[in-house]
C-alpha cells in the first residue's frame, strides 16, 4: 500500500518543537521528493545508516590520525545531510572536511562531539519522520 | 513523464545517488546506471561501442578524477550525448565548469545544485532533445563542403524571422532573419551545425549573399503590401574581408529596391579580428551608406569593448547569458544594468536577447527603453505566420501591461 501523501504544511506540523526546525528543513526533503512520503521516508532511512557508519569510520580515523579518511567521510557527510535538511550539521561536517585538508591544524576531540551531539539531534527528529 | 533512454549518475557520495535515483524514477525514467567513481564511468564509456548513454550527471568535487577532468575525458572521446553538471559547490563555480564544457563542444543541458530539487531536475531534463544528439553524430558526415555549396545553390537555405519588440508599448520594430537549412534528408538543421563549416570552407560570403537576397525577396513581398518592417541578417567577421563588401550589400539592395536603412547587419566576431583596419573601413562605409549595424551577443567571444570603442554600430545586442534568469543571478543582474546604461551613455539603441519567461520580462519592465527579443515573445516564424503572431501578441501584451497595472 502506498504512503498517503502529505503537503508542505502537513510535513512541517510533524516537527514538534523550535529546535527541531533549526535542526532539520524538512522543505528541503519537500523539494527533492514533493510530497511523496515514501520516498522520503525511504530517504531518510538510507541517510540514518550511511551516516551512522561514515560517522564511526571518522571516529576510527581520528584515533589512527588518518587525516585523508577524516576528510572523505566528512565530504559526503556535508551533501547528505544537507540534503535530509540538516543544513547546520552539513556545515559542521564542510568545516572538518577543511580542518582534515588543512595540513598543521589539529582536530580537537571537541569538534567530533559537537558533530555527534547535533547528528544525534537530527536522527531523533527524521525518526520521527518515518515512525511518527 | 520524459521521454529519454539511458542516464548515467557520477557521484562519489552514495546518498547522493540514492536521491537521484529515487528522483529519476519519479521523472519515468528507467534505465539508470549510478557510479562512485568517474574512473568507473569512464571504464563503461571505453568498453563500449557505442556511446552508453543518452544523458550523464556529473558530481565536480570528487576524489581521484574529479569532474572537469572526466568532462575533458568525454569531450576527447567526442561524447555526443547531453550533460548535466552536478555540485554543492557555489553557483559561479558551477556556471564555470558549465561554460568549460562548452567550450568542449559538448552538449551542456544545464547545472544542478545540491540538494537537488525534483522541479530543477525536472526542468532541466526537460531540454533534453534526442535530435541534438543524433545531430551532433552526424555533423562530421553531412556537412562537407559540396553539400553545403549544393545546400546554397538548390535553395535548401530557409529563413525564419524571429520579433524584436519595443519595451516601451509593445510594437514591433524588426525582425532578425534566422538561416536554417532544410536538409533533404536530416530535417531542419540550425545555423551553429553549419555556419563554421561554411566559415572553415570559404563559403561564407556565398552564404551570406544567399541569406540577403532571400530576405530582400520577402522584404519587397512586404512593401507590395504596406508593411515596413527593418530586418536583420547575421554576417560573419570573415565577410568583413573583402573591401567591396558593402557596395556588393548595396547593390543587392538595390536590386529588390531596399531601402539601406531597413537592413541592419548584425556582426558577431565568433573568430578573431585578422585585419582590424580592414574591418573598420568596411564597417565605416556600411554606415555611410545608412545601413545599420549591431554588434551581436555582446559579452562572449571576442565582441568586446575594443569592438565598441572603435566600431560605429547602432545597436547593442546583450547576449542571452547575461539576459534570461537574470532575476535570479545577481552576476548577470549586474553585468546586464551596466551593458545597459552604457549602451544608453553611447546612444545605441540596446536589445535584450534570450527573453525566455515571464520572469525575464518582468526583470527587464524595470528598464525604460530597449528591444526585447526570445521566445517569450516570439520564436523564429516562417513569413506567413507573422501575421498571426502579431495579432497574438498585441493581445498577450495588452494583458501583460494590464497585470502590470
Amino acid at each position: 500500500m502506498s504512503e498517503p501523501e502529505l503537503s508542505r504544511t502537513e510535513l512541517l506540523l510533524l516537527s514538534p518543537s523550535r529546535t527541531a526546525e533549526i535542526t532539520v528543513d524538512l522543505s528541503v526533503l519537500h523539494d527533492m521528493f514533493g510530497t511523496d512520503l515514501s520516498s522520503s521516508k525511504k530517504f531518510i532511512g538510507r541517510y540514518l545508516e550511511f551516516s551512522v557508519s561514515q560517522l564511526e569510520d571518522i571516529e576510527r580515523a581520528l584515533v589512527n590520525g588518518d587525516r585523508s579518511t577524516i576528510a572523505a567521510a566528512a565530504h559526503k557527510l556535508k551533501s547528505s545531510s544537507r540534503m535530509v535538511g540538516a543544513t547546520t550539521l552539513g556545515g559542521l561536517f564542510e568545516d572538518l572536511e577543511t580542518l582534515a585538508k588543512t595540513d598543521g591544524e589539529t582536530i580537537e576531540p571537541a569538534i567530533l562531539e559537537r558533530i555527534k551531539h547535533l547528528h544525534q539531534m537530527v536522527c531523533t527528529e527524521l525518526k520521527k519522520i518515518i515512525s511518527p | 513523464m520524459l521521454n529519454i533512454g539511458r542516464v548515467l549518475v557520477i557521484d562519489d557520495d552514495p546518498i547522493v545517488l540514492s536521491a537521484l535515483e529515487v528522483q529519476l524514477s519519479k521523472l519515468g525514467l528507467k534505465e539508470i546506471t549510478l557510479v562512485e567513481a568517474a574512473t568507473d564511468a569512464l571504464e563503461q564509456f571505453l568498453s563500449a561501442n557505442s556511446p552508453p548513454f543518452d544523458i550523464v550527471i556529473c558530481d565536480l568535487q570528487m576524489p581521484v578524477m574529479d569532474g572537469i577532468e572526466f568532462v575533458r575525458r568525454l569531450a576527447d572521446m567526442h561524447y555526443p550525448g547531453a550533460l548535466i553538471l552536478l555540485s554543492g559547490e557555489n553557483v559561479r563555480t558551477l556556471q564555470a565548469a558549465s561554460l568549460l564544457a562548452s567550450k568542449h563542444k559538448l552538449n551542456i543541458l544545464g547545472t544542478l545544485t545540491k540538494p537537488v530539487a525534483l522541479n530543477s531536475l525536472r526542468e532541466t531534463l526537460g531540454t533534453f532533445e534526442r535530435e541534438i544528439v543524433d545531430l551532433r553524430g552526424l555533423r562530421e558526415q553531412i556537412m562537407s563542403k559540396e553539400d553545403l555549396t549544393q545546400a546554397i545553390e538548390q535553395g535548401q537555405l530557409i529563413l525564419y524571422y524571429q520579433p524584436k519588440i519595443s519595451l516601451a508599448d509593445g510594437s514591433l520594430k524588426g525582425l532578425e532573419a534566422v538561416v536554417r537549412w532544410q536538409h533533404p534528408r536530416h530535417g531542419l538543421i540550425n545555423p551553429d551545425q553549419f555556419i563554421g563549416v561554411a566559415e572553415n570552407y570559404g563559403l561564407i560570403d556565398k552564404l551570406t549573399f544567399a541569406v540577403l537576397d532571400q530576405a530582400f525577396r520577402q522584404m519587397a513581398q512586404w512593401r507590395r503590401v504596406g508593411k515596413e518592417i527593418k530586418v536583420s541578417v547575421n554576417v560573419s567577421m570573415d565577410n568583413l574581408s573583402s573591401l567591396d563588401f558593402p557596395e556588393m550589400v548595396l547593390s543587392k539592395l538595390s536590386e529588390h529596391n531596399i531601402d539601406p536603412k531597413l537592413l541592419v547587419l548584425e556582426i558577431t566576431e565568433s573568430r578573431l579580428m585578422l585585419n582590424p583596419d580592414k574591418v573598420l573601413d568596411i564597417v565605416t562605409r556600411l554606415k555611410l551608406k545608412r545601413i545599420g549595424l549591431a554588434l551581436d551577443d555582446f559579452g562572449t567571444g571576442h565582441s568586446s569593448l575594443a569592438q565598441l570603442r572603435d566600431l560605429p554600430f547602432d545597436e547593442l545586442k546583450l547576449d542571452r547569458s547575461f539576459v534570461h534568469d537574470s532575476t535570479a543571478d545577481a552576476v548577470r543582474a549586474a553585468i546586464l544594468h551596466g551593458s545597459i546604461q552604457m549602451a544608453d551613455q553611447l546612444g545605441m539603441v540596446w536589445v535584450a536577447e534570450g527573453v525566455e519567461d515571464l520572469e525575464d520580462w518582468i526583470y527587464l519592465r524595470q528598464f525604460d527603453d530597449g528591444l526585447l527579443q526570445g521566445y517569450f515573445i516570439g520564436r523564429p516564424m516562417r513569413p506567413e505566420d507573422l501575421d498571426l503572431w502579431q495579432k497574438e501578441w498585441q493581445e498577450r501584451y495588452r494583458a501583460l501591461a494590464k497585470q502590470r497595472e
